[in-house]
């Protein structure tokens, strides 16, 4: 069956409004990633997995926080990894992504392998999420997905030097090696073309 | 002659999410139609989801073994997906 809506947060503040858009819609996915995890444990959304939401929660973040399935309980998300999520992303009429600035809505473009997806960087380049934008980037390329990375003002310094974290270094190199776009755009207000957005 | 058809290694322990699956599609490409390739992982999630990720672009998983603290999951190349853009 076709995947309606997928939902993706990484700000465990935004489980509320991700769970009354999921409420209601028949084939949904709620993915869970960076500080989006936390949100592991609340009963609401154990409440709304009881009502048949499929949730997943990346367990590597979810290691990383010290969030282990046995403090969940049988009720909680399945803990996945960054496959799910970009199989969600690539699958999903309608993609959302709350990941703690600005929140995306894509609707209406064709899902399946060869989607663009537009990864905007919106923060400084040393900000933990830009790491995690990146992985989720390397992600959707392993999905077949075509990625465009959107560089924004405050990012910028990503590519002006390679004096970064090593993840986020081997993430820009890879996604370079496989052909995907990196693209500096000179406001926020710079839209790029693409069929789904995620900013970080 | 062998019978026996000789595989490909790829040791993915210590590696993290996504690189698991992204290097274990990427080495596949390298390989031809038929060919098997042994991949050892030394994580739990990974041991699910690199022969979901496989699974997904048509590779046929022949097993998946636990072997003390890592995985090795066989697969057996059967499709001819790019990661590659362009």
């Amino acid at each position: 069956m076709a995947l309606d809506l997928g939902v993706l947060v990484a700000d465990p503040a935004m489980l509320g409004r991700a769970l009354d858009l999921l409420r209601n819609v028949d084939e949904a996915q709620l993915f869970l990633m960076d500080e989006g995890v936390r949100a592991a444990g609340d009963p609401r959304l154990a409440a709304a997995i009881d009502d048949g939401l499929d949730a997943t929660l990346c367990a590597m973040d979810a290691e990383a926080r010290g969030i282990v399935a046995s403090a969940i309980g049988a009720g909680g998300p399945r803990f996945g990894s960054q496959w799910d999520h970009a199989v969600m992303v690539r699958d999903a009429a309608r993609v959302v992504a709350m990941t703690g600035g600005r929140i995306d809505d894509s609707d209406g473009a064709t899902p399946g392998p060869g989607r663009r997806v537009a990864v905007r960087l919106t923060r400084d380049a040393r900000d933990p999420k830009i790491g995690q934008a990146l992985r989720a980037a390397v992600g959707y390329a392993g999905v077949e997905l075509s990625v465009i990375v959107v560089v924004e003002p405050p990012a910028r310094e990503l590519l002006r030097h390679d004096e970064h974290a090593p993840a986020v270094v081997r993430a820009i190199a890879t996604l370079r090696a496989l052909g995907h776009r990196f693209v500096e755009v000179a406001t926020s207000n710079h839209r790029v073309s693409c069929d789904v957005e995620v900013s970080w | 002659m062998s019978a026996c058809v000789e595989a490909e290694l790829l040791d993915l322990a210590g590696e993290v999410c996504p690189y698991t699956f992204v290097r274990a599609k990427l080495r596949l490409e390298e390989l031809p139609l038929g060919a098997r390739l042994e991949v050892l992982v030394d994580h739990a999630a990974a041991a699910e989801n690199v022969p979901r990720a496989l699974r997904d672009e048509g590779q046929e998983i022949v097993s998946v073994a636990r072997e003390a603290a890592r995985w090795r999951i066989v697969v057996v190349k059967r499709a001819d997906p790019s990661l590659r853009q362009g």
